[in-house]
């Protein structure tokens, strides 16, 4: 549904983005992660049409968002970083006027402002200026108004931001449901949101798509490793590992226990096996963990190799 | 075009409402019929002592003098309620929300120049009251008023698309006030800068580009059809350079 194909954009001599690729399918919910400066702001402009790139196509729902940006934005549902609002609109006027500029008629506009007004729960503050409402609640009439149309494609820039947790919560959930239904971008720097809603994610630094894949993909990329903490010699639990593993390892004395760590994290019934020699040679074992990468230590070591290979 | 004119609608009748929840409109409007008031009651009470002279008419003495005012009130006006046309939408973001919108873009400037001058057609058509309560008084030449009437009608409709232009050049709405200034300035007294040139023709042309020569003219009742299409050209020059510039935002950015 969205094809993005060795995006460059120039800014005078800066490059803020170099070569950016991946694709979202139907149905797809990308997390685009990155820290704030990193590029994904003016990659969501581009996709939208806002900004021009200076070489690389973008296309989504089969149209090119430069040559083909009218029949775009007809399946598009969009919120800026900055959710802009009219603040002398009431939420209601406001949702029908943008989905009469979306094409809708009097009754479908109003249908559609009701739906998505209930949609993220704003039923209760329909008849109020926005201006008087508090930033959650102009931020989620914000969502509801990327949703007005039931778009194929949603893009959404930050739609976290300013939410209380319980709102937080709810934009999640809403988001969650849309996996299979809508085809959504979603950026953000918030690690927990991309975990919790997002079926694909895809890491941008320094202008750069570091990584990409599914969660699992993604995590299952990073090696995991093995902790071994026991009592007792600590050329005994080395020993024991190079002849039930077959590997070296670095023993490390840590608060009166010696600990080594294997890389990657062996089968479970090479552990099983690696527990019965440790208590065998006659060690106290008092840890033997499998440790799996998180996508926060997926997210820091994309970000630290690329920041390397920068100073390199 | 149908759903271009129903955005078009849409966009009129949010930029109207918008212009009269404006408080800088109220106090415009209020010093607005001041000064109108002032200077009709100053043209009439000399009119009313004879000073005008035997030979003029009341509508000669009084209502033109005050439609002149009235242009000018106009130009100083429109720039002040023009500026935050699009601006303001520029800072706040919104227009990137409308742009994304499958609206098109003249839907968004022909929406927003025509809910301007709808308020300003409320500034004009108080004018309106003048010579109707100078017709309670004597004989007034209706031809004439309704010629000036329309005369500012246009004048406003171009000074208006002049302004808008600037809203839509920069964020900042005192900068997009005073680039407004600057260019009915320039527009308005072109024929003192025509002075300048030695070739015959391109004084000529300056002449032509001025609007203080076609204001003149079409409120002292000369309704030409070059000075009708003059200012219909001034407007839909900028309302068209206005639209390109929100185009060039999708490609320059």
């Amino acid at each position: 549904m969205i094809e993005v194909q060795g995006l460059t954009k120039h800014y005078g001599p800066t490059r803020s983005l170099q070569d950016v690729t991946f694709s979202v399918a139907e149905g797809e919910v990308l997390g685009f992660l990155g820290p704030n400066g990193a590029g994904k702001s003016t990659t969501m402009k581009i996709l939208v049409g806002l900004a021009r790139a200076t070489s690389g196509t973008a296309r989504i729902g089969g149209f090119d968002v430069q040559t083909e940006n009218s029949r775009m934005r007809s399946i598009l549902g969009y919120l800026p970083e900055s959710a802009p609002l009219y603040g002398d609109m009431t939420v209601d006027g406001f949702l029908r006027f943008m989905a009469g500029l979306r094409g809708l008629g009097h009754r479908d506009a109003k249908r559609e402002a009701e739906r998505t007004t209930a949609a993220v729960n704003l039923q209760k503050e329909r008849t109020r200026l926005l201006r008087n409402l508090s930033k959650g609640t102009r931020q989620r009439a914000a969502i509801a108004q990327a949703l007005l149309g039931d778009p194929k494609v949603l893009i959404l820039d930050e739609p976290t931001v300013g939410l209380d947790p319980a709102q937080i919560n709810d934009v999640r959930e809403l988001i969650r449901g849309m996996r299979g239904r809508r085809t959504v971008i979603l950026s953000t720097h918030i690690l927990s949101e991309v975990e919790l809603t997002c079926s694909r994610v895809a890491i941008i630094n320094a202008g750069r798509v570091i990584a990409s894949g599914t969660r699992d993909e993604l995590i299952g990329a990073q090696s995991t490793s093995l902790f071994v903490a026991v009592r007792g010699e600590g050329a005994k639990l080395s020993a024991a590992v190079a002849e039930v593993l077959g590997v070296t390892v670095e023993v490390k004395p840590q608060d009166g226990l010696v600990t080594a760590r294997v890389r990657p994290c062996p089968s479970e019934a090479d552990r099983a096996r690696l527990a019965r020699a440790l208590v065998a040679a006659d060690l106290s074992l008092v840890e033997l963990r499998a440790e799996h990468a998180s996508l926060e230590d997926v997210f820091l070591s994309a970000i630290g190799n690329r920041r390397e290979d920068t100073a390199a | 075009m149908t759903t271009f004119l129903s955005q078009t609608r849409l966009v009129f009748f949010r930029e109207f409402r918008a212009l009269l929840a404006t408080p800088l409109y109220y106090v415009l409007t209020g010093i607005f019929f001041l000064l109108t008031s002032m200077i009709y009651l100053v043209m009439l009470l000399e009119f009313v002592r004879g000073d005008a002279g035997s030979t003029v008419n009341v509508t000669e003495s009084v209502v033109r003098p005050m439609f002149h005012g009235v242009h000018f009130f106009l130009m100083v006006q429109i720039p002040l309620l023009t500026m935050r046309v699009f601006a303001e939408d520029r800072s706040s973001g919104m227009l990137d929300l409308l742009q994304t919108t499958p609206a098109r873009d003249w839907a968004l400037v022909m929406g927003k120049f025509l809910g301007t001058l709808a308020g300003i057609l409320l500034y004009i058509a108080l004018t309106a009251l003048f010579p109707l309560l100078t017709a309670a008084m004597g004989t007034v030449e209706w031809p004439v008023i309704i010629g000036s009437l329309a005369a500012l009608v246009l004048g406003s409709a171009a000074y208006i698309a002049v302004g808008i232009f600037f809203s839509a050049v920069t964020e900042a709405q005192v900068v997009a006030a005073v680039l407004s200034y600057v260019a009915l300035f320039v527009i308005f007294f072109a024929s003192y800068f025509a002075d300048g040139f030695q070739s015959v023709a391109m004084k000529q042309a300056v002449d032509h580009f001025a609007v203080m020569e076609h204001i003149s003219s079409i409120l002292s009742g000369n309704i030409a059809a070059m000075n009708v299409v003059y200012f219909i050209a001034l407007g839909s020059i900028f309302l068209f350079l206005t639209a390109r510039l929100l185009e060039s935002r999708r490609w320059s950015n």
